[in-house]
């Protein structure tokens, strides 16, 4: 129950290129945010720099109002769920739960009680006497979930949990998530690359580049107006038209063609961009015309690769009507679902 | 995979295991001979040489040494043995390999070459007394062990777990002694009990360590074999062998079960 605030974060790892430049970020109370990116973005980095598992060039880490970005990992009252579980061998998942509380200075009733309180709340009440080498994945993962929670961190930190799990599991785990956070009201950093996973869950959504956060925002918001190629690319845009230049108010200039937008045109565009199911089919040989080169069966849809006018294009077509490899294919790009992008 | 159904390999055995066990069982055989001398087969039974062990002062002795700086230089190699572990896996410490080298080059040379050196330096050069030159000489002896071991069980050990531990207001000293010691025991275990068979059999570095001060078994059991032939030298052997037999055996009960037969935690 803590609000996080990460202020012009920085890491460099000895005399190699930076991981992380200048990297601010704001977490309110009670939200479920993700740090989104592919593998070598930095968003693992910047989850062990907020843990204190690793040590921030420059920057400052704030909890509430308390600035943590000195204090050391075990006095930071936050708690982390690793990728690999990182259950203890040894103990069984009782004395995994209660390890976190030993350390706070409770009555030996008292931790028995919330341990007991936990392990109802994330249905492991008959694993309790179990040792972790005995348990599936997904009942690891609870004894994970249960460990890091049952000490009321201030934050809590999820690194990729949810990646070790098979699909079914893992869309399973992540409402289970989101139903623990939300009934606890912890906040919570969940680190990932998935982005249906924490679009899913998320309050709010960061995703990262090289080490910078390229987009911070809902979910909804990221979803239909990204505002960078790379987020643009990372959420499923597949098409992207370099502008030349500006048409009047209204149209782009791609190539030696005119595409016309909805709304004014901004003077700063430099790629048009629109998802392969959002560009129409026409029926008749009305609008622009290609040739289909490659069809991929998504299942429902095709989506083919079509050499046009406009360049290389992915389009998803019905699967009622298959176009044939190197037949033609016309189609229009609907003016309102074209995304312009200034980066 | 192997075979197991496979005659010629099934038969192999048999010869490599007769191979190991006819000469100890010769040897306790002998150990009860009536003769003067060791003989095989024996022509009466007595256990008159076992009675003549205590009578050897040099045994006495040299089993009491012998026992004693096997438990301390085990025990120091374990002290010094997995600090350096820890330190070698867990931190980014530069020259990583050069120390992995130097903490198991003893392994590497030869140990009559060690014990030759370590003479020449602790006892000529430094006049150092034999006892603790024998600790040192025998300290090098097992170190090795204890860093090849618990290395590998170190490396098998999830580094996150340490970190969880810490992230859940554990200090770092406080989660090596709750958490990764208990899961690396098998690996010390192990690593003592093959520290202090090494020691106690040791004799290449103990022969030049060795005064008429201070005497070691293995040592004494060989001046002793120079000067006489009779079957208390068997006798003690096989006190010898149901000594190390009961020490396995007490370790594995009280230490857990596969301490010795397994390398790897969980």
């Amino acid at each position: 129950m803590a609000r996080l605030t990460l202020d012009s974060l920085a890491m460099t790892y000895g005399h190699g290129d930076p991981i992380l430049h200048d990297l601010s970020l704001a977490v309110a109370d009670g939200q479920l945010v993700s740090l989104l990116g592919p593998s070598g973005s930095g968003k693992t980095t910047t989850l062990r720099i907020i843990a204190g598992l690793l040590q921030q060039t420059s920057g400052t880490i704030k909890v509430d109002d308390e600035d943590i970005s000195r204090v050391p990992v075990y006095k930071r009252g936050l708690s982390m769920v690793f990728q690999s579980y990182a259950l203890f061998p040894h103990l069984t998942v009782f004395a995994n739960v209660a390890y976190g509380l030993k350390r706070q200075k409770l009555s030996k009733a008292d931790i028995t009680a919330k341990v007991t309180a936990i392990l109802q709340t994330t249905g492991l009440t008959d694993l309790a006497e179990r040792y972790p080498q005995e348990l599936s994945g997904g009942q690891q993962q609870r004894v994970a979930l249960a460990r890091a929670l049952v000490v009321d961190p201030r934050l809590l930190l999820l690194d990729e949990p949810l990646s070790n799990l098979d699909a079914k599991l893992r869309v399973a785990m992540r409402e289970e998530i989101r139903r623990l956070q939300l009934q606890l009201h912890t906040t919570t950093i969940f680190v990932t690359h998935d982005q249906e996973e924490c679009f899913a869950i998320s309050d709010k959504v960061a995703v990262l580049n090289q080490g910078k956060i390229e987009q911070y925002a809902a979910p909804e918001e990221i979803y239909h107006h990204p505002q960078t190629e790379f987020v643009a690319r990372f959420i499923g845009f597949e098409n992207f038209l370099p502008v030349n230049g500006t048409v009047a108010d209204h149209a782009y200039r791609v190539g030696d063609q005119t595409v016309a937008v909805a709304g004014p045109t901004k003077p700063d565009a430099k790629v048009l961009t629109i998802r392969p199911n959002q560009i129409q089919l026409s029926p008749d040989d009305q609008g622009l015309s290609g040739q289909v080169t490659i069809r991929t069966y998504l299942g429902s849809a095709y989506r083919y690769t079509v050499d046009s006018p406009l360049g290389t294009l992915q389009i998803d077509g019905p699967t009622e009507t298959p176009v044939a490899i190197g037949a033609p294919l016309h189609f229009t790009l609907p003016a309102d679902q074209l995304l312009p992008l200034e980066a | 995979m192997l075979d197991r159904h496979n005659h010629v390999l099934q038969l192999i055995g048999v010869i490599v295991l007769a191979l190991l066990i006819l000469p100890l069982g010769i040897v306790v055989v002998t150990s009860f001979g009536t003769e003067p001398t060791i003989s095989f087969p024996i022509k009466g039974f007595t256990l008159a040489w076992y009675a003549n062990i205590w009578t050897q002062p040099a045994f006495v002795d040299g089993f009491q040494s012998s026992l004693t700086i096997a438990l301390l230089a085990s025990l120091l190699a374990l002290l010094i043995g997995v600090p350096a572990v820890y330190a070698l896996t867990r931190f980014d410490i530069p020259q990583k390999a050069w120390f992995q080298t130097l903490f198991l080059s003893p392994t590497l040379i030869p140990e009559i070459v060690i014990g030759f050196a370590l003479y020449q330096t602790l006892v000529i050069a430094w006049r150092l007394p034999l006892w603790p030159s024998l600790l040192i000489g025998h300290l090098l002896l097992c170190l090795p062990y204890v860093i090849r071991l618990v290395t590998s069980s170190m490396l098998h050990l999830d580094p996150h777990i340490e970190e969880a531990a810490w992230t859940l207001g554990t200090s770092r000293p406080r989660a090596f002694f709750t958490i990764v010691l208990p899961n690396i025991r098998t690996s010390i275990v192990a690593a003592f009990m093959l520290c202090f068979i090494n020691s106690f059999n040791n004799i290449p570095i103990s022969l030049f360590l060795n005064g008429p001060s201070q005497n070691m078994l293995p040592t004494a059991i060989l001046n002793y074999l120079q000067n006489n032939y009779d079957p208390t030298v068997s006798a003690l052997s096989v006190v010898l062998m149901l000594f190390t037999a009961v020490l396995m055996l007490l370790m594995e009960k009280l230490l857990g079960v596969g301490a010795l037969t397994t390398t790897e935690t969980n």
